[in-house]
């Protein structure tokens, strides 16, 4: 079934289908199926491979160098995952008549609690001159995908932020693959700190939404004249208190959106003293109203802030947002500017917040990287990085799942934040910074091909 | 699909030191009723990472998120290494309310804790000379015979705040029967620690006769509080009455650390003395019926009346011995728990600011006046849970809650202020009932300032009474003189006990909101409500009775997808149906909910 089989760290290989060295006997390649538990790395699990070949050699010695090779490899996989500072050591794998790449996926080495990972025979032969350790037994686990060529796709233009960048891969895809997105637009001169933002990513078209806050009037909510301020719309959405009952804004519209919702929102406290409380609440065509828990808007500033009010399992047909606001006093005001709004359906989706970069001794233009390290080989975990024009690298403290994942030919993304008394991330001239999304796509398969 | 991330930062707000969320082999994280609970993971790894790990300087900081938002956050105390990696458990945050011990006073109406100040401590002072006594009230009596200087020889009782409290006096409020010879002051002196005057006032000057007064005062901040009298007559002066004639009687005394809510309004009409009187005065807030209040002017002795009723915002209706001009000031002394909650996250976040937030915008207050409140090297996660039990004020008492969720930040409120309810279906239901924990009557134990043990008559719930077919009464131990104070935890109490908890296992197999959306589990918290939906229609009339429960603890195995939660109890409207069944005669197991994710 398999023209080609090895196993790789990039210096050594190991190859089971050479004939010379080994003969493969049987591999049955284990589809991974999606996870039963929670915790990220990927929505597939990791799969227990096993494979039985025989080690040739034309000595005895030549047979069981070749089975003790296999044996350091896959112990080198392990001391890998383990974080020993090893190469990553791959599996390679290329069916007969397959168009594609040969693809490859990570080992992680012998299943904790497992067998060893290479079961050797009682015997081995000498046929005409070869010696032959037969039918050695190899267990070892990998990650659930294999992964094929890779995609790139942008970078987008530089809309004027925050804004949906969407970029379209040359194909689409139907596996779920790991996504590498690299946001672009800093200077370590422009903007030597990079401020604690959020990156909300979708694979359709109304799972990532910006949304304006300033129609939704009512009684003390009013639109405030704040264009200096640099927020979405040249008016920021402001709730008066004049009580310290709960007070509901306008209707906030958006695309409809079904399923697990969150929801983040440029806030302002203007009072050094009044704290508020704050609960939006989706609203579906036929009034299915669910609300998310409440959210406390300390007075610790006065600068524009970016909140998440929470996440929530929405009807079908949702397509309304009110926030209900209720002042600790009858004092002070607070402001919205955009609503955030992310689908969080599924691994195709996500909601990455990041704290304040800052830049050590980076230089030049600087690309915020949120890395799927699936074909790296040092690298165990995904990773949010700052890297500059000469590869260096400034670690990024996120909270969020990795690696992303994308589905399709589309992928939709918005990274924003807030600077000081700017409801956008300013530069140093207190312009806006308008980024850039570029996308790499590495191509995953589950049934190897 | 929900996944999540599971990290470790430097500590809380610091840098992200280690994402595990692929390396973890098991996790198990819990929520209770104070917050976060406990997280449990098992990273396999080499050796010497694990030793780096278990060797860290600082306090890690260990997370799991579902997106941006929190699912757990807690603080990495206990690390062990094993053959294959490291096992650790963080504990919540609500833990930083247990990193040292808190004594303060916040108020005392206890006349047990006042003595003589010895001639050792001040030389001016001459306890031998004076008689004293403490029963139910603070005496200081001229015996006969006794011959006093002119302003010297000063009898006084001191009351002293706990040593090393974190807390200064600064009010007090009492009532005294001055019987004193004609010059003779009596006063008060207040000090800082080692008897370090701070101020001093006189209160009362002996006429030929008795004056009956009441005092509302705020004090500069002290340590001691003494009442004295001294002999001001300009010669010497000799007592040639019987025993116990010249005397000072102070009664309904309280010393508070604490003006935040005190009561300090004014008459808004004159006042004409009668029963029953209508009081107008500018605001009631933080009236109560039964509370002591001052009316009058500094000036004045002042009266002190007690609330019968509220009748709005600006009256309150009260029994007045003498008329009073527009313009009276209305006074009391209040302390309420909240304020407790929120000087406990100051203390704290100034010990271990990294530790517990130091907002407390999510402190409510329960708007009950805690009369005797003193807490000597208790920890401040038993302090709360102790308040979280003494109701508010409410007509029906609720009981309250405190939790540390998100950011670290205390929340003290009403229990199920911010409870979500969620809806399941019972695969295997498994209900059994016990009395064992059934409270329908309640009386409490209590003290008169003197200290001695005074008991409440019982109140009861007759409905849970005819429904169980038994009277079971249980005390309660109430720390407090205030009778209001007594009938309203007694209220609480009584609320919370009359219907029993039960025990139970219910297999399920997912979570759904009111409208049937299914949520991830990890949405379901300690506190939440869990509404069982599909029980058999052959309960109709009693439905209600056996489907809605409050969890105290979800633990959630976010490898296996299972979540396990532990009721509290019902909701009350649970017991009837339970109680109609045959009682076990064990008691084993508390009760649990199984839920599964499939």
């Amino acid at each position: 079934m398999f023209q080609y089989v090895a196993l790789s760290d990039g210096t050594t290989t190991l190859e089971l289908t050479d004939d010379i060295n080994y003969a493969l006997v049987s591999y049955a390649p284990i589809v991974a199926p999606l996870r039963d538990g929670l915790l990220g790395d990927g929505v597939y699990a990791d799969a227990t491979e096993s494979l039985t070949f025989h080690a040739i050699g034309c000595t005895a010695a030549e047979a069981y160098a070749a089975a003790a090779a296999i044996n350091a490899l896959l112990d080198q996989a392990r001391r890998w995952w383990l974080g020993q500072g090893v190469t990553a050591v791959r599996l390679f794998v290329k069916a007969q008549g397959s168009a594609l790449v040969t693809l490859s996926v990570q080992l992680k080495g012998r299943a904790p609690g497992g067998p060893s990972n290479v079961a050797l025979p009682a015997t081995f032969h000498e046929y005409y001159g070869k010696y032959l350790i037969q039918s050695i037994v190899l267990q070892v686990v990998r990650r659930g995908q294999f992964l094929g060529a890779d995609d790139s796709a942008g970078p987008s233009g530089a809309a004027t932020n925050p804004n949906v960048e969407q970029v379209t891969f040359s194909s689409s895809h139907p596996t779920s693959s790991p996504l590498d997105l690299v946001i672009a637009g800093f200077n370590f001169v422009t903007t030597p700190l990079i401020k604690a933002g959020y990156l909300i990513v979708g694979s359709q078209a109304n799972d990532v939404q910006v949304r304006p806050v300033t129609g939704a009037t009512a009684a003390n909510w009013t639109a405030f004249a704040d264009a200096a301020h640099l927020g979405f719309n040249a008016s920021v959405l402001r709730y008066t208190p004049v009580a310290t009952t709960a007070s509901t804004s306008g209707d906030i519209a958006l695309s409809f959106v079904q399923g697990n919702m969150a929801l983040i929102a440029k806030v302002r406290n203007n009072s050094a003293t009044t704290v508020f409380t704050v609960t939006a609440s989706f609203r579906n065509a036929y009034g299915t109203v669910v609300s998310l828990p409440s959210v406390t808007i300390d007075a610790s500033s006065l600068n524009p802030r970016m909140v998440f009010l929470g996440s929530a399992t929405v009807p079908p047909n949702t397509n309304i947002i009110t926030l209900t606001v209720q002042a600790s006093a009858a004092s002070g005001t607070i402001d919205f500017d955009a609503l955030l709004v992310a689908n969080l359906r599924d691994e195709s989706c996500a909601v990455i917040a990041h704290d304040d970069i800052a830049l050590g001794a980076l230089n030049g233009n600087l690309t915020l990287q949120f890395l799927s390290m699936r074909t790296s080989t040092t690298y165990l975990m995904p990773q949010v990085q700052l890297v500059d024009v000469n590869a260096h690298i400034a670690p990024v403290t996120y909270r969020g799942v990795l690696p992303l994942a994308t589905v399709g030919a589309d992928v939709f993304a918005v990274w924003t934040a807030t600077n000081g008394i700017y409801w956008s991330f300013t530069d140093s001239t207190n312009a806006k910074v308008n980024v850039t999304l570029q996308a790499t796509r590495h191509r995953a398969y589950l049934v190897p091909q | 699909m929900s996944q999540l991330q599971f990290a470790t930062d430097t500590a809380a707000g610091g840098a992200l030191a280690f994402d595990d969320s692929g390396r973890a082999s098991s996790l198990v994280y819990a929520t209770n009723t104070h917050g976060f609970a406990e997280l449990r993971s098992s990273i396999p790894m080499a050796l010497q990472e694990a030793f780096l790990r278990f060797d860290r300087a600082g306090m890690p900081h260990q997370r799991l998120n579902d997106g941006a938002g929190t699912v757990y956050e807690g603080r990495l105390e206990d690390v062990a290494i094993s053959g294959d990696g490291i096992q650790s458990t963080a504990l919540g945050y609500s833990r930083a309310l247990s990193d040292a011990p808190y004594t303060a006073l916040w108020s005392s109406a206890d006349v047990t804790q006042w003595r003589p100040v010895r001639t050792s401590e001040l030389a001016s002072r001459t306890p031998e000379l004076y008689q004293f006594d403490t029963n139910n009230r603070i005496q200081i009596a001229l015996p006969q015979g006794a011959i006093y200087g002119n302003n010297a020889n000063v009898g006084s009782q001191i009351f002293q705040k706990s040593e090393g409290g974190v807390r200064s006096i600064i009010g007090i409020s009492f009532d005294a029967i001055v019987t004193l010879p004609a010059n003779w002051i009596f006063f008060y002196q207040t000090y800082t620690s080692g008897f370090v005057s701070v101020a001093s006032a006189t209160i009362d000057t002996g006429i030929a006769g008795t004056n009956v007064i009441n005092k509302f005062y705020t004090l500069g901040a002290c340590d001691y509080v003494e009442f004295a009298v001294i002999n001001s007559t300009g010669g010497n002066y000799t007592v040639n009455n019987a025993p116990n004639v010249w005397r000072v009687s102070i009664t309904n005394i309280r010393v508070v650390t604490s003006l935040d809510n005190r009561i300090d309004t004014t008459t808004t009409a004159n006042i004409v003395a009668g029963a029953g009187v209508s009081i107008p005065v500018v605001t009631t807030a933080r009236m109560y019926v039964g509370q002591r209040l001052h009316i009058g002017i500094p000036a004045a002795n002042g009266e002190g009346i007690i609330v019968t009723s509220i009748t709005d915002a600006t009256h309150f209706v009260a029994t007045i011995a003498a008329n009073y001009a527009s313009g009276a000031n209305v006074q009391a002394h209040v302390i309420y728990a909240d304020e407790v909650a929120r000087d406990l996250v100051i203390k704290t976040n100034a010990l271990n600011p990294t530790q517990l937030n130091s907002s407390t915008a999510l402190i409510q207050s329960p708007g009950l006046d805690l009369l005797n409140e003193s807490y000597q090297d208790q920890y401040g996660a038993d302090i709360l849970t102790r308040l979280v039990t003494l109701g508010d004020s409410q007509t029906t008492p609720r009981q309250w809650e405190w939790a540390v969720w998100e950011n670290r930040q205390l929340v003290y409120q009403p229990r199920g202020y911010s409870s979500r309810t969620w809806y399941v279906d019972l695969a295997r239901p498994e209900i059994e009932r016990t009395l064992n924990a059934l409270a329908n009557s309640v009386y409490a134990d209590y003290q008169e300032p003197g200290g001695r043990t005074l008991r409440s008559t019982a109140t009861s719930d007759a409905a849970s009474i005819a429904r169980y077919g038994v009277t079971r009464r249980t005390m309660l131990n109430v720390s407090s003189t205030s009778t209001t104070q007594v009938a309203t935890q007694q209220a609480a109490q009584l609320n919370d006990t009359k219907d029993p908890i039960p025990r139970a296992r219910l297999t399920i197999e997912a979570v759904f909101d009111q409208n049937g959306a299914r949520w991830p589990l990890t949405a379901v918290r300690a506190n939440d409500i869990i509404v069982i939906r599909n029980l058999p229609p052959t309960l109709s009339t009693t439905i209600d009775r056996v489907r809605i429960l409050r969890a105290i603890r979800t633990e959630l195995d976010v490898f296996t997808g299972v979540l396990t939660i532990e009721p509290e109890s019902p909701l009350p409207t649970l017991a009837a149906m339970l109680a109609r069944t045959v009682a076990p005669a064990w008691v084993t197991s508390p009760w649990w909910v199984q839920v599964g994710q499939k």
